[in-house]
């Protein structure tokens, strides 16, 4: 399992990035964390001819509470989740192992687009804004669900840079709550759900049951099934995860 | 076109000039002819290659070498000294921590960025923590048993 | 190769050198593979010369090939010659300087398949039967018609595969020299390692030799001799040079070895007292593409249909074993082989008997086991030694504490289930007992050397093979014990036909039956002889096989809202006969235990309709993790085997076959379904709880 051949390049500036991305569309891949991507090069299922590394492009870095860089990696947010909207705290632990985190970035995630990733869950659930960029179109937002198009796919165009990810402030009394179910610690769930109650109005979100993230606040949602669970199991547990947030996040 | 690469292994200073796609668990075996680092699925679950990167468990199977330059690596081979291991290594042999031994030297570093990190290990939630480790033979409980008592004993 | 304490320190370093770790200067070779379940080869386009086709490796060395009674004897190429039959077959082989660029080779060579759309994979079975026999002991008829109730059900146990961390590989250095072929392989079998490479490439069994690095566990997979082994070899002879192949995880998940796709029908003659008077068997294995070497296409077949019942006494007994050729990669040895599922379906059946008959199940597992011993059950088994209602009796006082903590656990509405796992397994089959079935490959003995140095050292030279069950320590422990000697003037070499006498290797836990009386026996010779400086004493031994047996107690708690399975208690209570190294047997045992859980809960290689393997990463292929196996507490008991020099018995296998049923009565009994198809996954139950 060793990836086939590719050039790399380590652009320090995010202009130096977005040329390379311009210049090579779909020959090239960014490289964030590579929890996702380098499987993939392994397998020979992505054999791009250039990896563009992000790893020193200053302007991806970086997070706030409203606002979180491509390239912060979980591990990051979570030595500072005091800081972040507390549903976030809660659903970092789930993402793999710890060492997994070390290395993975919530841009990785969001452009890698999993439908059982918790990322993708959190941007839909916080009404998040994704901020990208490219030579060709400028700098644009698009919301969470116009970011995402399908499993493992985005609006991203090949020569954007997802830049960064925020949503609202948290403000403070909101309330939430967060749940998943895996076969084992660290495992990509099988079904999980997220809520918010803020300023009264109650968003829940289910994911990992379908092709992506969604809303599901009145316990409807599209399933799918595949090796690890069926399509029944997911409307099931999908819906009875859905009521334990919306209980939890009501109380 | 291969890559210049810089990077502190063990706490050696070494350059080399690698092709892009090497990865880092591959660097350290053939290039630096460190084999305790070894590939048990080269697709990031089964830790048996996990090393540590500027102080973080990490796998060395999901990084290219490129990506150690400038950084810190530390690998079986730099846990303790010649005639003398370090507290884990020594807890891992009194408890029976291993029996082939192949996903030893990843248990070792996950173990060790554990006890470096000051968190405080119970037997209750140091299964989760190790849930990026795999082991086919010891059933677990005997590698628990030593990574507790090498945090007894900071 | 290892010696001594120092081989624990080594691997504690990071310092064992498995196969991949050696500095052997070998080109790497690469395999291309079938991505057709059974398809035609039309031709080959291989890149600049750095290649070989199956047609051309023919002509290099011979195809494996496992006859006897009841088989279908079907050669396996070492590269599939004119037609692949699942997918992951090997069609081609490259070499390059590394892996890197020899997987580049392999992504520039060009195959035109044909797919074969139905039809059978091999013309010597065209319906497809690759193994087959019949057995009845007892007066079966009589038995049935005595019967007051007659219980049928089908039980499935999951493909699955060993999966030892240090997947499989193989250098091969060839001396044009000498004539010689030096081959390190990460195996349990030298020297049938030796023997077959000698067959297929023509050479004298002299002119071979096999050393066994530092090996990363086999649990079976290993004890096999594979294609890729001869490929290598013959490509090593073919440049001159030395090769070598070093497995990757996504070739070892498809195209190793599987095992336990079995189906086993049971029909079980009950009086009413709830005493067994009979079992009808029907065992049905998907045993895969080919007949693996040695065990053969009746490995399954054989040992689940002769383990069913295995501790209860039966007036009569009738099987129907069967292993059936599919488009799915070859089945194998996993440890504990067939003994799983014939543990998995009796135990099951034992709960379901219970429970119709209204009896407790341990209750009614007393009042069927077997009580004396030595005796010879109706499959066929002379057992030689056991204490059962002994084992039986340790599981009452925790059973008791279990059935109150789960009767307090159903109030609160939690799905709480205890499971009972009662067997008994054969250990160290011997070369009488393989010549009996027919089986010419596996010698079926083991050896032992003893040499005492001139400074007093103790060399220890075995016929078998350590991957990681630390056969050196028990060996020293013993030497130390049987000569009065320390500990540390003893050193121990396996893993080398040159140097260590010939054996079988290590499976079917032969080490502690075979492998100690040979060693036992020669220790003890020297001893009489004063451990004179420079004597030498081999011992051969040909081993009858004896009968460890274990009751396991499992607790298991489902949640009920994801209905995801957790064992949360177990008690393994093993009887391997005398224990000669207490630390070593436990670590088997739970070893063991972990991975039967595995078995019952995760594990599974499912195909699609199409033979395509769903599969091929460790993301798909469940394995425990820490979190998933907890203490298991271990009890010894000893029923001391009147037919081994110590009064051993074997113990690797128990941890895993008491597992296979025990936990899998637990799961049933906390969701209060009949659960008798494995794995036990959340969606199983789900779907269990709703029908």
């Amino acid at each position: 399992m060793k990836s086939a051949p590719f050039e790399y390049a380590r652009p320090t500036t995010l202009t130096e990035a977005l040329d390379l991305l311009d210049r090579h569309g779909e020959d090239c891949k960014p490289l964030a964390g590579g929890q996702s991507l380098v499987p993939l090069l392994a397998m020979r299922l992505a054999r791009p001819s250039l990896l563009v590394d992000l790893d020193r492009v200053p302007e991806l870095r970086g997070f706030s509470a409203e606002r979180v860089g491509a390239m912060a990696t979980n591990a990051q947010l979570e030595r500072r989740a005091g800081d972040l909207p507390p549903v976030i705290a809660a659903a970092l632990p789930h993402i793999g192992h710890f060492q997994i985190r070390n290395r993975g970035t919530v841009g990785g995630s969001l452009a890698h687009l999993d439908p059982a990733g918790e990322w993708p869950a959190l941007a839909l659930l916080l009404e998040a804004e994704l901020t990208v960029e490219s030579k060709r179109l400028g700098r644009r937002t698009l919301s969470a669900g116009q970011f995402m198009r399908g499993p493992m796919t985005t609006a991203l165009g090949a020569d954007e840079l997802l830049l960064s990810v925020s949503w609202p402030r948290w403000p403070a009394g909101a309330r939430w709550a967060f749940a998943e179910v895996a076969r084992r610690p660290g495992d990509f769930a099988l079904a999980g759900a997220a809520c918010t109650v803020i300023a009264g109005r109650t968003r829940a979100v289910v994911f990992a049951v379908g092709p992506l993230p969604q809303l599901a606040g009145d316990g409807d949602f599209e399933v799918t099934g595949d090796l690890h669970a069926s399509a029944a199991y997911r409307r099931e547990v999908g819906k009875r995860l859905l009521d334990r947030v919306m209980t939890q996040a009501a109380m | 076109m291969e890559q210049s690469l810089r990077v502190k292994v063990n706490g050696q200073a070494v350059k080399r000039e690698v092709p892009p796609r090497l990865t880092l668990a591959d660097f350290l075996r053939d290039r630096l002819r460190l084999t305790g680092t070894h590939l048990g699925c080269e697709h990031g679950v089964c830790g048996a290659c996990t090393v540590l990167l500027d102080g973080d468990a990490v796998r060395a199977c999901l990084l290219l070498a490129v990506q150690a330059d400038g950084r810190e690596v530390t690998t079986v081979e730099g846990m303790g000294e010649p005639g003398r291991l370090t507290p884990l290594q020594r807890a891992f042999l009194e408890h029976g921590a291993f029996q082939c031994g192949f996903c030893t030297p990843g248990f070792l570093a996950t173990g060790e960025a554990l006890l470096r990190s000051g968190r405080r290990l119970s037997r209750a939630e140091l299964p989760d923590l190790l849930a990026g480790n795999l082991c086919r033979c010891t059933g677990y409980g005997p590698i628990v048993d030593a990574i507790l008592e090498a945090a007894g004993s900071r | 190769m290892k010696a001594g304490s120092d081989a624990e320190e080594l691997l504690v370093r990071g310092q064992g050198d498995f196969l991949a770790d050696l500095h052997l200067d070998a080109l790497e070779a690469c395999f291309v593979r079938s991505p057709y379940p059974h398809a035609r080869v039309q031709s080959i386009s291989l890149p600049g010369g750095r290649g070989l086709t199956g047609a051309q490796l023919a002509r290099l060395a011979g195809p494996l090939r496992v006859d006897g009674p009841g088989l279908k004897a079907v050669p396996w190429w070492p590269l599939a010659v004119e037609k692949v039959r699942f997918v992951g077959e090997a069609v081609a082989v490259v070499w390059a300087e590394d892996r890197y660029l020899a997987e580049d080779l392999a992504d520039e060579t060009e195959v035109d398949y044909e797919p074969i759309p139905a039809g059978p994979l091999h013309e010597e079975a065209p319906d497809g039967v690759l193994y087959e026999s019949r057995r009845e002991g007892g007066d079966f008829e009589a038995a049935f018609g005595r019967a007051a109730r007659v219980l049928e059900r089908t039980f499935k146990t999951a493909r699955q595969t060993p999966l030892p961390l240090e997947a499989r590989g193989v250098v091969a250095r060839w001396d044009g020299a000498a004539g010689r072929l030096t081959v390190w392989t990460s195996t349990q079998v030298p020297n049938l390692v030796r023997t077959v490479l000698a067959s297929s490439l023509q050479l004298a069994e002299g002119d071979v030799r096999v050393i066994v690095p530092v090996v990363g566990g086999g649990f079976g997979l290993k004890a096999h001799v594979f294609p890729e082994e001869l490929a290598v070899a013959a490509l090593a002879r073919h440049l001159g040079r030395t090769v070598r192949w070093v497995e990757d995880r996504r070739e070892n998940l498809l195209a190793s070895a599987h095992a336990h796709e079995e189906t086993v029908r049971l029909r079980l003659a009950l009086d009413d007292q709830g005493h067994f008077l009979a079992v009808d068997a029907e065992v049905s294995c998907d045993v895969g593409a080919y007949s693996v070497f040695p065990f053969s296409a009746s490995l399954e077949p054989v040992t689940t249909g002769q383990t069913l019942f295995g501790p209860y006494a039966l007036e009569a007994f009738r099987l129907h074993a069967s292993g059936l050729a599919s488009s799915k990669c070859p089945a194998g040895a996993y440890r504990g082989v067939g003994m799983n599922a014939a543990a998995f379906a009796t135990e099951r059946m034992v709960d379901i008997a219970a429970r119709e008959l209204g009896l407790d199940p341990l209750e009614l597992r007393r009042r069927n086991a077997i009580r004396e011993f030595p005796t010879v059950t109706a499959a066929g088994r002379e057992l030689d030694s056991g204490d059962y209602l002994g084992l039986l009796g340790r599981l009452d006082a925790p059973y008791r504490e279990l059935r109150r903590q789960q009767a307090e656990a159903r109030r609160e509405g939690r799905l709480f289930g205890i499971g009972v796992g009662f067997f008994n397994e054969h250990s160290g089959t011997g070369a009488s007992e393989y010549q009996t079935r027919g089986i010419t490959t596996i010698p079926g003995v083991d050896s032992a050397r003893v040499r005492v140095g001139e400074e007093g050292t103790i060399e220890i030279a075995t016929g078998g093979a350590d991957a990681g069950q630390g056969h050196a320590e028990t060996y020293r422990l013993l030497a130390a014990r049987e000569l009065g000697v320390a500990a540390e003037k003893v050193v121990v070499f396996e893993g080398d036909t040159d140097a260590c006498p010939p054996g079988s290797g290590t499976f079917v836990s032969r080490g502690a039956v075979g492998g100690l009386t040979a060693l036992t026996e020669a220790l003890r010779e020297v001893a009489e002889k004063d451990l004179a400086p420079g004597l030498e004493v081999t011992r051969v031994v040909d081993p009858k096989q004896v009968f460890p047996s274990g009751a396991h107690l499992a607790a298991v708690e489902v949640d009920p809202l994801g209905l995801n399975p957790r064992v949360i208690r177990y008690l393994a209570v093993e009887d391997c006969g005398v224990v000669v190294n207490e630390r070593a047997a436990e670590a088997q045992v739970r070893g063991g235990v972990a991975m039967g859980m595995g078995g019952v809960l995760l594990e599974e290689i499912r195909y699609s309709e199409d033979g395509q393997p769903l599969a091929s990463t460790l993301l798909d292929y469940l394995v425990p993790l820490a979190p998933d196996v907890p203490e298991i507490e271990i009890e010894h008991q000893e029923s001391p085997s009147p037919l081994t020099a110590l009064g051993s018995k074997g113990v690797g296998e128990a941890g895993t076959i008491g597992a296979f049923a025990a936990v899998a009565n637990a799961v049933a009994d906390a969701v209060q379904a009949e659960l008798n198809e494995l794995p036990c996954s959340p969606d199983r139950i789900f779907h269990l709880r709703r029908s």
